[in-house]
């Protein structure tokens, strides 16, 4: 062994032969550092080209790589090609397998993936000047080193010294690529290296391959390239001694494509094959090595016969990687080293435990995304839904309050339009009633009924009805009305207002004396007399202008023919007579220094109508009261005096003219007197009481009222005639001319009676109807207590008339025949039937009142009849038509028990006898309703949409209630007595029987819309 | 009773929960699973390779 080579290394020891060569261990000289230095020897008949040698260490000189040792040098010397190289430390790997180790399969991968790199960077063509790649041809354990940090180095790549003559391509059995085998075996190869094969004993088989020739590296590039000429390569039969490898003639590159394929050699009468060992040669060498090392054993020879690795002992994966870069088939390995790196390297992403993981990650992550994103759809979904719902429940609240607001104002329009009509103010309940009506609302029926009330439609009995309200600045003092009752005047705080009656206008206002006393009074329609501020005056109402004004007065009074005036000022004692209708003076009548009786407070409280200052017919006679009590007629003409009343203990006067004749009363606080004279003074009759009498005169007669009777006087004979009655005693009454009469009483009680003192209505004031008036065909109530002013107005119904009767028949029942030719009133004591013209066709006593159990009126098939019952169950039929007897029979007695019961459409109505009817849902069978407390229920009629029912008040009188098909009440009906034909039938008790139809809701609305404020 | 639109959402929020807690329940599961078979597979394969070739030797050595 020499020792220095080139003056540079030193030689230190020898450390292996490779195939064709010896290595040594040396150091370089200069940098001290330790070098290998690879001898090339070829002995035998292998020569190499030295420049193709030279060529290729120049090339592997370019080779940069961690897991690939570095070319430094190649030199010559003494005819020896020296390479020198990097010093691996270490061993191989098959010595390590060769002391029997094993290698975990995380470690073979582990170098697996470190010569893989080394291979991707061998393959890859960018080494040299000319890029190019190269294929090592020759993995195997023996040519990768263990250094002790356990990276792997691959080495051998026979270049310069293994280029020798010839060029060879090694075999090494088990972990050549099959291609390498592809030389056909009549190439001898094939059957050289069978027998080689089998020859040599299993052990060898697996440590070493017979070198048979050294081959050429083969460019990659030129693998790509054709080549024209390759030189040819004989095959020599292996030298076991020398060769690890064994090595086979390259072959041509029939076509760029064809890498492996074994083409034969047309030219050659050899029938060698050639090969071309790609980076799939590599791929497959390596993977027999990783084969080996992790099995322990070299895999077989043969492609086709190598026994796959155990799946159950390695990875499947590395099985699989594995025995694909073992693939028989090149096409069917790993095309190039970077695939099966990238296999190597993705061993955890390509497992299939880590994909099942994976897997499982994305489906759970899947599964939670959606049922997140599913969540959060219903989430939001819910809350716009919520936000939609509060919108709308907000709009329902709002358009609720909305309603509500209504509901609330037209219930407070309801309870106005009530409030007014009780205080008779018909304009403003049918106003407030109207409004109530604006808006469909829950109080409609309410309303309805309020309208119905305010127009009084159903209200069909003559009588006195609210007809306006005037609000005067202060409380009414004295009022007056016209003679036709047009017109009223009203004294307050020193004034005196006109009014039109029917419109409730203000006419005029006129200055007064400042009293309470002043006295004012009606010449005619349109002429008021009054005690003006500055005299007595006479008022021209419709040219608004005085007519005469004569002297101071207080007190005024005029003639019944209206042709003559008095009047007394308070602080006079005289009276002074005009004529009415120029204001001249006809008489001045002196008093002797008497005055009239004037309250010791200041005159604003006291009671003006306590005093008598009254003329006669003509205005001839002057009646007086003075204080101190005295009581004087004066004859105009002479004034002449006769005194009634002279010191007397009598404060208080009330009288006037009838007439003929003067009558008065004269009262204390103890006594009243009452008497009649002439008009000179005779006594005509005189009566006493302790009770005041109220007195009220004029041309037609002479009216007294003691406690709660009011009569007229005939003076003549001293006979009363009543004409009116009340509960309570009178406080006021006034007598109309056409017959009427209206009292009332110190609670604001005022009653209407007519001609013959039948009571047609009554009402009641709050304040009190002190002051009263009537004329024509208007009444006006007023009270010192308030300042609203009601005026009334007679109504009468009379086209509404069916028939006419005498008031004097008792009865309690009404009904008119099918065919309307009769009515029949009935009593449990008689009937009595009348034709449509009022004639009395028949009057019967009914037998046995007390044992009748029941009346009923039928009407089937257009007849009619009065069905009796009796206790004992006999029953009578009455003809309506004539009154006769239809038939008698004896039915079963009656069962008290049983309750009456009337069905509608909708409803079942059942009326107990002592219990409130209730309505029955005929569907439900539920209870839905109680109708009228207090009253008997005795019929009920379904008239279209509507239903009416009938009732006997406790106190037996009859009235009707217009239902809704809700059963809410839309009318009340006063003395309703029969439905027919769609009419109601009303019955007044005092001598008509009227009729009507039902009014539909929109046309009372219009009618009110129409009127405006107007009354009835 | 509640409206529609409260049941959606109530449930909304009760899926929405649930998601939530299987996810850190999955989650934790997983990562346990993903450590024991990261320990395996390192225990079979070895460490996790970065996937860097190797092209010069100037950073490997």
């Amino acid at each position: 062994m020499p020792k220095t080579v080139m003056e540079t290394y030193e030689l230190v020891k020898e450390i292996g032969s490779g195939g064709g060569g010896v290595v040594y261990l040396a150091n370089h000289l200069r940098l001290n550092k330790k070098v290998v230095l690879k001898k090339y020897t070829y002995t035998g008949e292998f020569q190499t080209n030295r420049e193709l040698l030279r060529r290729e260490v120049d090339v592997l000189k370019d080779l940069r790589h961690a897991y690939i040792p570095q070319v430094y040098d190649f030199v010559t010397e003494h005819g020896v090609f020296y390479a020198v190289m990097d010093y691996i430390e270490g061993e191989s790997l098959e010595k390590h397998l060769k002391k029997g180790e094993r290698f975990p399969q995380a470690q073979v991968i582990h170098w697996a993936i470190q010569v893989l790199q080394a291979l991707c960077y061998l393959h890859s063509p960018t080494h040299g000047d000319s890029k190019r790649g190269f294929v090592h041809s020759d993995i195997k354990p023996a040519n990768l080193m263990l250094r002790p940090n356990g990276d792997i180095c691959l080495i051998d790549f026979n270049i310069a010294l293994a280029i020798g003559e010839k060029s060879v391509i090694g075999i090494s059995e088990g972990y050549a690529s099959p291609e390498y085998y592809a030389l056909s075996k009549d190439a001898g190869y094939g059957s050289n290296m069978d027998t080689f094969l089998s020859s040599a004993n299993q052990q060898e088989k697996e440590d070493k391959t017979e070198l048979i020739e050294k081959t050429e590296l083969v460019d990659k590039t030129e693998l790509l390239t054709p080549i024209q000429e390759v030189p040819q390569t004989e095959i020599m039969f292996p030298n076991k001694e020398l060769a690890q490898t064994e090595l086979l003639p390259p072959t041509p590159i029939p076509s760029p494509m064809s890498r492996s394929s074994s083409v034969s050699s047309q030219s050659s009468t050899s029938t060698r094959k050639f090969i071309i060992p790609d980076a799939r040669s590599d791929i497959y060498s390596l993977g027999a090595t990783l084969y080996h090392l992790l099995s322990g054993h070299r895999p077989a020879k043969d492609a086709t016969d190598v026994v796959a690795l155990s799946a159950q002992e390695f990875s499947p994966q590395i099985v699989e990687i594995i025995m694909k870069a073992m693939a028989p088939n090149p096409d069917l390995r790993y095309q190039t080293a970077q695939e099966m790196l990238f296999a190597f390297e993705h061993l955890y992403d390509n497992d299939p435990r880590m994909k099942r993981h994976r897997r499982q990650k994305k489906i759970a992550a899947t599964m939670l995304a959606v049922t997140f994103v599913v969540g959060g759809g219903f989430t939001v979904g819910g809350l716009v839904q919520m936000e939609q719902t509060q919108a709308f429940l907000a709009q329902e609240a709002r358009q609720g309050e909305a309603a509500q607001e209504r509901a609330k104002m037209a219930l407070a329009a309801i309870r106005d339009s009530e409030a007014a009509y009780q205080e008779g103010d018909i304009p403003s309940a049918q106003r407030y009633a109207l409004e109530a009506l604006q808006e469909e609302n829950p109080y409609w029926p309410q309303a309805q009924k309020a309208l119905t009330d305010a127009l009084g439609v159903y209200d069909l009995k003559d009588g006195l009805k609210a007809h306006v309200t005037v609000e005067l600045p202060s409380e009414a003092l004295k009022l007056s009305i016209s003679p036709n009752g047009t017109r009223i005047a009203v004294l307050y705080a020193y004034r005196i207002v006109i009014i039109d009656t029917e419109t409730g206008e203000q006419l005029a206002e006129l200055s007064a004396q400042p009293t309470a006393m002043a006295g004012f009074c009606f010449l005619q329609e349109d002429i008021l007399l009054y005690a003006g501020e500055h005299g007595i005056s006479a008022y021209d109402i419709a040219h608004k202008q005085e007519i005469w004004r004569g002297q101071a007065a207080t007190w005024v009074a005029c003639s019944a023919d209206g042709k003559r005036v008095a009047g007394i000022h308070a602080a006079d004692s005289q009276a002074i007579v005009y004529d009415s209708a120029t204001g001249v003076q006809l008489q001045q009548i002196s008093f002797s220094g008497r005055k009239q009786n004037v309250s010791a407070r200041n005159g604003i409280l006291a009671d003006p109508e306590n005093s008598i200052l009254a003329l006669n017919g003509d205005g001839s006679v002057l009646a007086v009261s003075f204080e101190g009590g005295g009581l004087s007629l004066f004859h105009v003409e002479d004034q002449e005096e006769t005194i009634l009343l002279q010191n007397s203990e009598f404060p208080n006067f009330k009288g006037g003219f009838s007439g003929s004749y003067f009558a008065f009363s004269a009262w204390n606080t103890k006594d009243c007197t009452f008497a009649v004279t002439g008009l000179h003074g005779e006594s005509k009759g005189t009566s006493s009481s302790s009770t005041p009498f109220l007195l009220c005169t004029d041309e037609q007669g002479i009216y007294l009222a003691q406690n709660n009777t009011l009569v007229e006087l005939n003076p003549v004979n001293g006979e009363m005639t009543e004409l009116a009655h009340i509960s309570n005693d009178m406080e006021v009454f006034f007598k109309s001319t056409n017959g009427f009469t209206l009292v009332g009483d110190k609670h604001g009680h005022y009653a209407f009676f007519n001609d013959h003192a039948k009571l047609v209505s009554e009402g009641d004031r709050e304040k009190g109807c002190e002051l009263m008036a009537m004329a024509g065909s208007y009444a006006v109530l007023a009270s010192r207590n308030t300042p609203t002013v009601q005026i009334l107005k007679i109504k009468q119904s009379l086209e509404a008339q069916v028939c006419r009767y005498s008031p004097d028949w008792k009865h309690i029942e009404t009904r008119v025949s099918a065919d309307g030719s009769t009515v029949m009133f009935f009593h449990p004591e008689q009937f009595y039937l009348i034709s449509r013209d009022g004639n009395l066709l028949n009057q019967t006593q009914l037998p046995n009142p007390e044992q009748m159990y029941d009346q009923q009126y039928r009407r089937q098939d257009g007849n009619s009849w009065l069905e009796v019952t009796y206790q004992d169950g006999l029953q009578r039929a009455y003809s309506a038509k004539d009154g006769s007897v239809l038939w008698e029979r004896q039915g079963e007695k009656p069962d008290e028990s049983l309750e009456e019961q009337f069905e509608t459409t909708r409803w079942l109505m059942k009326a107990p006898l002592h219990e409130a009817p209730t309505v029955y849902d005929k569907k439900t069978g539920q209870a839905v309703k109680t109708l009228e407390q207090d009253s008997y229920l005795t019929y009920v009629t379904e008239v279209g949409d509507y239903l009416v029912t009938q009732y006997l008040s406790g106190q037996g009188k009859p009235y009707g209630l217009l239902l809704n098909q809700d059963c809410e009440t839309l009318a009340y009906l006063p003395d309703l007595c029969d439905v027919i034909d769609q009419a109601l039938i009303f019955d007044d008790g005092i001598g008509n029987v009227r009729k009507t139809r039902i009014y539909k809701m929109d046309e009372l609305m219009k009618e009110v819309q129409e009127k405006g404020t107007g009354g009835n | 009773m509640l409206r529609m639109g409260q049941y959606l959402f109530y449930i909304g929020i009760a899926l929405v929960a649930v998601a939530v807690l299987l996810g850190i329940v999955s989650i934790c599961v997983l990562k346990m699973r993903y450590s024991r078979l990261h320990a395996q597979l390192k225990k079979e394969y070895g460490p996790k390779q970065s996937g860097q070739s190797h092209m010069s030797t100037d950073q490997k050595r």
